[in-house]
């Protein structure tokens, strides 16, 4: 097997883990969420798999709920970043030489700021909610493929066969259609995978600080932040989400990196 | 050999730096004591909302009132040497202690207390006590050691009241960052978001403290506070937000664990002037369809207490009223059709960020749900729920402890942010506070507690437990968290 497909097989088999997970979740789950009968931190093992947390809800099933965050993240930013990242980039991409350097700026300044700030900054003016820390991700990379976008497309408009289209005279927006999109699509999914993984961890670190998922939604950094303060009684309601959220963003990215190299 | 030497004096030195620094041979009346506290003041002005975190550090230690309120719950005479109370309980003549100075030098004269107490009573003053000093109707000072009040009506708990009252010298400065005080510490460095530091004050006029000074550390995460006391970095804990991390101490002959009394109540406190919680019988139906115990059991475990209104043991008022209002979930269903809401409601939690409101808040919608009430919560920080719940009264039923005794009597009170407005309960509580007798006040106001318990006024969820955690070498220190000061000078450190 060559690195490129170990990469590629590996990350899938961990996302197809959690996806698997969460698909399982919405067929069938051990507890009700709201459940509170387990009793107070009970040890991992019998009835509950991985224990209770204090209110006495089965941990597991709050793990299988906070797969959906996690996933529902991901493709949420996914979405939003690739979207306005990618109109943006065209469009500075075409532009005259003053708006894309407008642009150009526009984007450092936003790239400037750490993902988790712009996010913070953003939950704290509109309110802490899976939607705005979803968006605010979203925006951050919104920027990184807006800048990545706006390079490819110089690069394949300086080709010689879009000269040749313009002379046979074919519209702009077919030529972004037939030539434009296909060329640049590799490299903008790969980066798009990355982040996605990148997305994963600022929703759990948001939520980790308060500022992501409200409770009682089960995120798997509201349900770290949780266990903080009886890792030492109860350290597999810490660890089983911090496991969680590392396959995930691991697989995330070998699948990323994978895909990458195939691209070459 | 000589490396061993060497490996042992490093070693030494830094056993010696982790207590704080100081000659591990020096007397106890050389070493300051390093506490740790997760309650930061905001500033060091009690009338300028400077928080639980200023009465934790200053009160008793750097400032000192008239009387003073005892780790006991006892009013005892601090400033005041002694006091005449007229036949008609009107007028109250005091005379201050001889030979009291405020940390500057200044000589404390019966103008400072008048300035001090006025303070709290101004117009702008942030105090929540200020609303129980509006019975003073005029203050005189005929010489530089006596102070005369006269009431407008008789208050049995006005010397009580002047125990809050920090009595500070007004042409000191900016007191939001300065502190001049007449205590047996007078105000060191304050680090902000560090420490904040005492030092004994060698002109003190009463016994002098039993330590050279005390340090505050401050910590936002308990887990971190924690760890501290582990590593020797603080000494004491003066309260521990959670039971999971007692175990490291519990059975560890280095550290005792003290469980105190507390006066601090987490309440679900409804807005009773707004629908539907202006129904009784909604506020019983939420308040029964509840399982405090379990609600007390998940956050505290096995600590802390369940009370069925809003005075605690340690009030002399108390009575055992969780029999009132119950855990009854069917019974909260019969009360809910009764109000018309068979079909159950919809509000919305305002629920502060910090623990334990986020797990007492999913713990309530979880509860609820079972009687078809459905819970928005709705997070917010503590300046939110100071501008949103407090002043504008913006809200359905919110999380929020309350931490001071005596404060049933704010349930008389129709204009505080609960709104709860019952004539009855406003005629019992004023009426308590104009007894001549000590016993007649507890009658009365026992009464009144039944009426707001029965009717539900908020739900009383559950009393925090007290638990001050401290390195078996100190004794002396308070363990009852009462009104949350903490007197440091009594403390020792062999």
């Amino acid at each position: 097997m060559s690195c490129r497909s170990l990469h590629l097989y590996a990350g899938l088999l961990l996302v197809l883990i959690v996806v698997g997970g969460v698909l399982l979740s919405y067929v069938w789950l051990p507890f009700s969420p709201d459940d509170t009968s387990g009793g107070r931190l009970a040890p991992p093992g019998g009835e509950h798999l991985l224990g209770t947390d204090k209110l006495g809800r089965d941990l597991f099933t709050q793990l299988l709920i906070g797969g959906r965050i996690a996933i529902g993240t991901a493709l949420g930013a996914v979405t939003v970043g690739g979207l306005l990242g990618v109109t943006a980039g065209l469009l500075a991409g075409f532009a005259s030489r003053w708006l894309d350097d407008a642009v150009a700026v526009v984007l450092d300044i936003l790239i400037a700021f750490p993902t988790l700030l712009l996010a913070m900054l953003i939950v704290a003016g509109a309110g802490a909610s899976l939607a705005t820390a979803v968006f605010a991700i979203g925006l951050a990379m919104a920027a990184i493929v807006a800048r990545l976008t706006r390079v490819l497309v110089k690069q394949v408009l300086s080709k010689d066969y879009i000269t040749a289209a313009r002379v046979a005279g074919i519209s702009w927006p077919r030529i972004v259609v037939d030539h434009v999109l296909p060329n640049i699509a590799p490299t903008v999914l790969v980066n798009l995978a990355l982040q996605a993984g990148l997305a994963v961890l600022a929703e759990a670190s948001l939520s980790y600080l308060g500022l992501g998922t409200p409770p009682p939604n089960a995120s798997w950094g509201r349900m770290l932040f949780e266990a903080q303060a009886t890792v030492l009684t109860a350290p597999v309601a810490a660890l089983a989400p911090g496991i969680a959220l590392v396959m995930l963003v691991i697989g995330v990215n070998l699948t990323a990196d994978g895909l990458r190299r195939s691209v070459r | 050999m000589k490396k061993a030497i060497a490996a042992l004096a490093l070693a030494g030195m830094l056993a010696a730096c982790s207590s704080g620094g100081e000659a591990t041979n020096a007397s106890p009346e050389q070493k300051i004591i390093q506490v740790g506290s997760v309650y930061e003041p905001q500033n060091l002005d009690n009338t300028a909302g400077g928080g639980q975190g200023v009465t934790e550090a200053l009160s008793g230690n750097v400032y000192e009132g008239l009387f003073k309120l005892t780790d006991d719950g006892k009013v005892e005479p601090l400033l005041a040497k002694d006091q005449k109370v007229s036949d008609d309980g009107l007028t109250y003549t005091f005379t201050l202690q001889p030979n009291v100075k405020f940390h500057s030098g200044k000589a404390l004269t019966s103008a400072d207390v008048k300035a001090s107490v006025e303070r709290v009573t101004a117009e702008n003053s942030k105090s929540a006590r200020k609303s129980n000093l509006a019975v003073i109707k005029s203050i005189a000072t005929p010489d530089d050691t006596t102070i005369e009040f006269t009431l407008s009506s008789r208050s049995i708990s006005f010397v009580y009241n002047l125990s809050y009252i920090s009595v500070v010298n007004t042409a000191a400065g900016e007191l939001t960052t300065t502190a001049d005080g007449t205590g047996p510490y007078k105000l060191g460095e304050w680090k902000r978001g560090s420490t904040l530091a005492l030092t004994k004050f060698d002109g003190y006029w009463g016994t002098a403290a039993k330590n050279a000074g005390v340090v505050f550390h401050y910590f936002t995460d308990a887990t971190a506070l924690n760890n501290a006391l582990l590593t020797g970095a603080v000494d004491i804990v003066t309260s521990e937000q959670s039971p999971d991390a007692l175990a490291q101490f519990d059975g560890n002959a280095d550290f005792k664990v003290n469980d105190g009394k507390s006066t601090t109540k987490l309440l679900l406190a409804f807005n009773d002037k707004v629908a539907p919680f202006d129904n009784v019988k909604v506020r019983q139906a939420v308040s029964q369809a509840i399982d405090d115990q379990k609600l007390l059991t998940s956050v505290w475990g096995e600590y802390g207490t369940l009370i069925g209104s809003m005075v605690p043991p340690t009030d002399p008022w108390y009575e055992d009223l969780t029999a009132v209002n119950a855990y009854n979930v069917e019974n909260a269903k019969k009360l809910l059709a009764d109000a018309g809401f068979a079909g159950g409601f919809t509000f919305s939690l305002d629920t502060p960020s910090y623990d334990p409101h986020p797990t007492a808040a999913t713990f309530i919608k979880t509860e609820l749900a079972k009687v078809g009430v459905t819970v928005n919560i709705n997070t917010i920080t503590a300046d939110e729920w100071y501008t949103k719940v407090y002043q504008k009264r913006d809200f359905a039923a919110t999380l929020q402890e309350h931490v001071n005794d005596r404060d049933v009597v704010w349930y008389g009170n129709p204009d505080f942010y609960w709104g709860y407005d019952n004539k009855q309960v406003t005629d019992l509580v004023n009426k308590a506070e104009q007894a001549a007798t000590a016993d007649e006040q507890t009658t009365l106001l026992q009464q009144a507690n039944k009426i707001i318990a029965e009717e539900a006024a908020s739900d009383w969820l559950y009393l925090y437990p007290q638990i001050v955690v401290a390195s078996s070498k100190l004794s002396g220190y308070p363990v009852n968290g009462l009104n949350a000061q903490f007197f440091a000078y009594g403390i020792v450190k062999s």
